[in-house]
C-alpha cells in the first residue's frame, strides 16, 4: 500500500529527475567516445545518470519515509523581486544606470508590504544618485548613466 | 627555515606596498560594513563585493577579497554579541554567551575579547599555513590526474560529511553543480554541451550570476518571507578592552579555540562553522562549572571566536596549495582568480610566488587592522545594526544587479542570476543545500580534465585509480569518510551538533 509520507522529498526527486532529464537532452547529439578517449558526452552522461537515479532513490524514499510537508512559498516576493531584476536587465542598456536603479529599487520596495511609497521613492533616487557617483564616476565601471537617445 | 623566512619576507614586501595595504583596508572596512547589516552573511558579502575587485590587478584583487572575508566574520560576531542576531552560521555560538554578556552591560568586554581571540588566532593560523603550505603544495605537485582525480572526489565526500542533512540530497547538489560547471564549449573537442542554443553559453556558465544569485538573491528572497527583526535596545557601548583577569580567564579557551580551528578549518565543508561548535562544546567540557555557560561566560565567546577565525584562515589552505576549496567563499575565491586569469591549483605557489605569499602576509595585516581600526569603530558598525531589513533590500539588490552587469557588461547574465536565486530559494525550501553545488561547480572541469588525462595514460583501464597507491590512498579515505557519515550513530550525533 503506497501512501505519501514526504511530499518535500517527492518534489525534490521530481525535480532531480527534471534537471536530468534537461541535462540528457541537452546532450543527446554529442559523441559518447569511449572510456579510453572520452567524447564530449560521456562524463555530462554518466553524471546525469547519477542524478537522474538519486532522483529517483529521493522520489520512492518519499513513500517509505515519513517527512515534513511542503514549505509555503512567498510568491509575492519571488514576483515582485524577479520582475524588478528582470526590468533591470532589459533596461540597463537603454536607459542608463540612474533611471533603471531608481526604478529597480522602488519596484523592488512593494516586496515589503509595510514599505510606504513616498520614503520608498525618496530612499530609490538616493540610491541611484549614489550608485551613479560610485560605479560609473568613481570606480570606471563603464555602464551608461543617462538614456540613450 | 631561513627558506620560509625568505618566503614572508617576500609576501611583506608585497602586501606591504601602499597599494595593497589600502586594497586591505578598503576590504577589511567594506567586509565588515555589509557584514555587520542584518541577514547577510560574509558569502552574500563576498558575493556580492566580488565583481568591485575586477578592476584592479590580481593580487591586490584577491587581498581585498581575503580583506572582505575576515571583515565580514567580524561584523557577524559583533551582530551576534550586541542583538543576538547571528550574521552567518559560524557566529550562532557566540550568540549564546556573547548576548548574555551583552544584556549584562559587558557588550564592550565581549567585543574586546572577540576581537583579541580572533588576532590571536589569526597570527597561529597565518603561522601554521606558511609551515603546512610549501609541503602539500610540493605533495600536490607530484600528484598525476589520477590523484588529482581521487583528491577531488575526496574533496567533495567530505563535503558531504560535513554538510547537514539528508546525504542523497548533498549528492545530487554535487552533480547537478558538475553537471553546470561542464556547460560550455568542451575544451577537448571543441563540441558545445548544454548550451541551450544561447551563444553566451559557449564559454560556459558564468560563476558570478550563479555564485551571487544561489547565496545573495535567494538569502534576500528567504528573508522577505519572515516577519522583519526588529533591532531595539542597543546600548552605549563602554570598556572595550577586558582587564587582566578577563584575559586570564579567556586565554586558555582562546589557545584551544585557535587550535580546534587550525584543524577543523582546513577540512572541506564549513570549516569555520563546525570550528565554532566544536570549540565552543570543549570549553563546556573542560570547564570546572559549565552552568556557567549560557550565562554570559567570556570563554564561551573567546573560544568560538577564535576557533572561527582561525578555520576561516587555515580554509585558505587547501585553496591556495591545492586549487581545492573547502566552503563557499573560498569557491568564490577561486572563481575570482580565474576570472584573474589566475589557474588555481599546486603550481601558484611556485608560478606565482608573490601571489601566494603576499596573500598570506596580507592575512596578518588584515587580522591587524581589524583589532587597531574596527573595534575602535564600533559606534559605527553598531548603528548600521538598526537599519532596518525592508530598507536594506532594495540596497543589496541594487549592489546584486550592478556586481553581474559590470563583468560582462552582459544584461543576459543578470537574468541569469534571478533565475538562479529562484532556484536557491526553491532549494532552500526542498531542504537542499547549495553550498555543494557551487563548490562542485568550480571543480568541475578540472574533473572532468584530471579524469579524461588519467583514463588516456592508462589506456581506458578505470582500475587506475585504486592501483596507483597515492590514488587508491585518497579513495580509501573517501570511501571510510561516507560510510561513516552514513552510519546511523554518527548522522545522529551530527544533526545534534547542527541543532544545539
Amino acid at each position: 500500500v503506497f501512501r505519501l509520507r514526504s511530499p518535500r522529498d517527492l518534489v525534490a526527486g521530481l525535480f532531480a529527475l527534471a534537471l536530468a532529464a534537461v541535462a540528457f537532452w541537452q546532450i543527446g547529439g554529442l559523441r559518447m567516445g569511449t572510456l579510453f578517449r572520452m567524447g564530449p558526452a560521456y562524463f555530462p552522461l554518466v553524471l546525469a545518470a547519477i542524478v537522474a537515479a538519486l532522483g529517483a532513490l529521493l522520489a520512492g524514499s518519499a513513500f517509505v519515509l515519513d517527512g515534513p510537508r511542503l514549505d509555503r512559498w512567498g510568491w509575492r516576493a519571488i514576483a515582485i523581486v524577479g520582475a524588478a531584476i528582470l526590468f533591470f536587465a532589459v533596461a540597463i542598456e537603454d536607459l542608463g544606470l540612474f533611471i533603471t536603479t531608481a526604478v529597480l529599487a522602488l519596484a523592488a520596495a512593494f516586496a515589503e508590504p509595510h514599505n510606504k511609497f513616498v520614503s520608498s521613492l525618496v530612499f530609490a533616487l538616493a540610491a541611484a544618485a549614489f550608485v551613479v557617483l560610485v560605479f560609473p564616476v568613481a570606480l570606471r565601471v563603464g555602464i551608461p548613466i543617462w538614456p540613450r537617445l | 627555515v631561513t627558506g620560509l623566512l625568505d618566503h614572508l619576507w617576500l609576501g611583506f614586501s608585497v602586501a606591504l606596498t601602499v597599494q595593497n595595504v589600502l586594497f586591505c583596508l578598503a576590504g577589511v572596512l567594506l567586509g565588515t560594513l555589509i557584514g555587520v547589516l542584518p541577514g547577510i552573511g560574509p558569502v552574500a558579502t563576498v558575493a556580492m563585493l566580488l565583481p568591485a575587485t575586477f578592476g584592479l590587478p590580481p593580487i591586490g584583487a584577491l587581498i581585498m577579497l581575503a580583506g572582505i572575508y575576515y571583515g565580514a566574520q567580524y561584523g557577524g560576531s559583533t551582530a551576534a554579541i550586541l542583538v543576538n542576531l547571528p550574521g552567518e552560521s559560524s557566529s550562532v555560538v557566540t550568540c549564546i554567551d556573547g548576548y548574555q554578556m551583552a544584556r549584562k552591560g559587558q557588550a564592550g568586554k565581549a567585543l574586546g575579547i572577540a576581537a583579541i581571540g580572533s588576532f590571536f588566532a589569526g597570527c597561529v593560523s597565518t603561522v601554521v599555513i606558511v609551515l603546512l603550505g610549501p609541503p602539500l603544495g610540493l605533495l600536490a605537485q607530484k600528484f598525476g590526474p589520477a590523484e588529482y582525480f581521487s583528491l577531488m572526489v575526496l574533496g567533495l565526500i567530505c563535503l558531504i560529511a560535513m554538510s547537514s542533512g539528508s546525504i542523497v540530497k548533498s549528492l545530487i547538489m554535487i552533480f547537478v553543480g558538475l553537471l553546470l560547471g561542464l556547460s560550455g564549449t568542451d575544451v577537448t573537442s571543441g563540441a558545445l554541451r548544454m548550451t541551450f542554443g544561447i551563444p553566451r553559453l559557449s564559454d560556459g556558465i558564468d560563476f558570478v550570476p550563479l555564485a551571487l544569485g544561489l547565496f545573495g538573491i535567494s538569502e534576500l528572497l528567504r528573508n522577505l518571507d519572515q516577519p522583519e527583526l526588529r533591532v531595539t535596545g542597543i546600548k552605549r557601548i563602554e570598556g572595550l578592552l577586558p582587564t587582566r583577569a578577563d584575559l586570564r580567564q579567556a586565554f586558555p579557551a582562546i589557545l584551544r579555540g585557535t587550535g580546534i580551528g587550525s584543524l577543523l578549518g582546513a577540512l572541506p565543508g564549513g570549516g569555520a562553522v563546525l570550528s565554532s561548535f566544536a570549540a565552543y562544546m570543549v570549553e563546556k567540557r573542560v570547564a570546572k562549572d559549565p552552568s556557567r555557560f549560557g550565562q554570559g561566560a567570556i570563554e564561551g565567546v573567546a573560544a568560538p571566536e577564535s576557533a572561527n577565525n582561525a578555520g576561516a584562515q587555515a580554509s585558505f589552505i587547501p585553496m591556495l596549495t591545492l586549487g581545492i576549496p573547502p566552503n563557499p567563499v573560498m569557491a568564490l575565491m577561486i572563481g575570482a582568480m580565474t576570472i584573474q586569469g589566475i589557474a588555481p591549483g599546486p603550481q601558484i605557489m611556485t608560478q606565482q610566488p608573490k601571489l601566494f605569499w603576499g596573500m598570506i602576509a596580507s592575512m596578518w595585516i588584515g587580522n591587524l587592522m581589524l583589532l587597531v581600526i574596527n573595534l575602535p569603530l564600533v559606534g559605527l558598525w553598531v548603528r548600521l545594526l538598526a537599519v532596518p531589513y525592508r530598507v536594506l533590500f532594495p540596497a543589496i539588490l541594487i549592489l546584486c544587479c550592478i556586481g553581474v552587469y559590470s563583468v560582462n557588461s552582459s544584461a543576459l547574465e543578470v537574468a541569469f542570476m534571478m533565475l538562479f536565486g529562484v532556484v536557491g530559494y526553491g532549494l532552500y525550501k526542498l531542504a537542499f543545500d547549495p553550498t555543494p553545488l557551487l563548490l562542485a561547480f568550480v571543480l568541475s572541469p578540472l574533473i572532468e580534465e584530471n579524469l579524461r588525462r588519467a583514463m588516456l595514460i592508462s589506456h581506458g583501464d578505470p582500475t587506475v585509480f585504486v592501483s596507483e597507491p597515492l590514488s587508491a590512498g585518497l579513495l580509501v579515505v573517501a570511501a571510510v569518510v561516507l560510510a561513516l557519515a552514513a552510519m546511523p550513530s554518527i548522522r545522529r550525533a551530527r544533526d545534534e551538533t547542527f541543532k544545539e
